[in-house]
């Protein structure tokens, strides 16, 4: 599964190899939305930061950073992992490039397989990624995670605008003028209910649409 | 001229409760106990009569919950005082507004 990462010059294979195993220990019967083994995601995030230029170090972290602090003994990958988790809590300072890196590379996987998480959550870190990784990419100089990451999220957002097939097809009999307003309208009220309010919001708006016809026309 | 049906003055009644707020929807259709289906119609009805006026919801605070754009209304100066006059009428005509148990009462 990590071949690929230990044929690399740049890299140290045994040392790479200790810190998958034990990634691979502790993520064991462990899934990701997606269904697949949750290894894959470190995995990934790994081969994206080698991609990047990280050294063997910056690659054992990206394998363990989804483990338990204390899961490794090196003190060069504890420290990396510790700058991450002090980036998620929002502790000021200044984090040094390769927690960027790795917290850029972790993203970017997040992102390529976010159409499995809820959409509100698709949301919300499409916006985060726009507003604050993506710059945060350029001023790194990583153009491609930089520019992916873009396509991602624009992507992920234009599929959360969209209205639900169910909305567009009602809003097929309003005058086209009015359409997508009425639409996007409905699209923002659905969006904050279970199936069963879903449901009787589409029963009623389909009850009351000749009623609606009447006010748009008159 | 707009036609002033019982559900009308109930939605305009829920407007006039705080008339600077702006309220979407789901949210009238709550305060006012009317289906969806029905409120919908008569907001489009107000708002080309003028006594209503609708925006999108700044992209901060939706964006902010994670969830997409809401359309807001609230009463224009005009329509406020036309709502409260026309609530005025029909309550001197023996009608009443203010929740459905006594609109109810008040129609029979």
């Amino acid at each position: 599964m990590i071949t690929h990462l230990l044929t690399r010059p740049h890299l140290d294979a045994p040392t790479i190899d200790r810190a998958y195993r034990l990634a691979h220990q502790h993520h064991e019967g462990q899934l990701r939305r997606s269904g697949d083994p949750y290894i894959t995601h470190p995995v990934e995030v790994a081969t994206i930061v080698a991609d990047a230029g990280g050294d063997t170090t910056l690659v054992c972290a990206a394998l363990l950073h989804d483990c338990p602090p204390g899961t490794t003994s090196d003190p060069d990958v504890t420290a990396i992992l510790t700058g991450l988790q002090r980036l998620s809590d929002g502790v000021p300072e200044r984090p040094q490039p390769d927690v960027l890196l790795l917290k850029l590379a972790d993203r970017l996987h997040n992102m390529r397989t976010i159409e499995h998480v809820l959409p509100g959550t698709q949301r919300e870190k499409s916006v985060e990624t726009l507003r604050a990784l993506v710059p945060l990419a350029y001023r790194l100089g990583v153009r491609d995670i930089a520019s992916e990451l873009s396509l991602l999220a624009r992507a992920a957002l234009r599929r959360a605008e969209r209205a639900p097939w169910v909305l567009r097809g009602v809003g097929m009999v309003l005058p086209a003028g009015e359409r997508e307003r009425w639409v996007a309208e409905w699209a923002g009220e659905m969006a904050v209910l279970g199936w069963w309010g879903r449901c009787r919001f589409v029963a009623a708006l389909v009850i009351g649409l000749p009623r609606l016809l009447v006010a748009l026309r008159s | 001229m707009l036609r002033m049906t019982l559900q009308t003055r109930l939605l305009l009644g829920a407007l006039l409760v705080e008339p600077d707020r702006e309220r979407y929807g789901l949210e009238l259709r709550d305060l006012v106990g009317l289906a969806t289906g029905t409120i919908y119609p008569i907001l489009a009805r107000l708002e080309k009569a003028g006594w209503v006026a609708s925006t999108w919801e700044d992209p901060a605070v939706h964006e902010a919950e994670g969830r997409p754009r809401r359309r807001l209304y609230r009463l224009t100066p005009d329509g406020a005082a036309r709502a409260e006059a026309a609530i005025a009428d029909a309550e001197r005509d023996g009608h009443r507004t203010l929740s459905w148990g006594t609109a109810e009462r008040g129609l029979t």
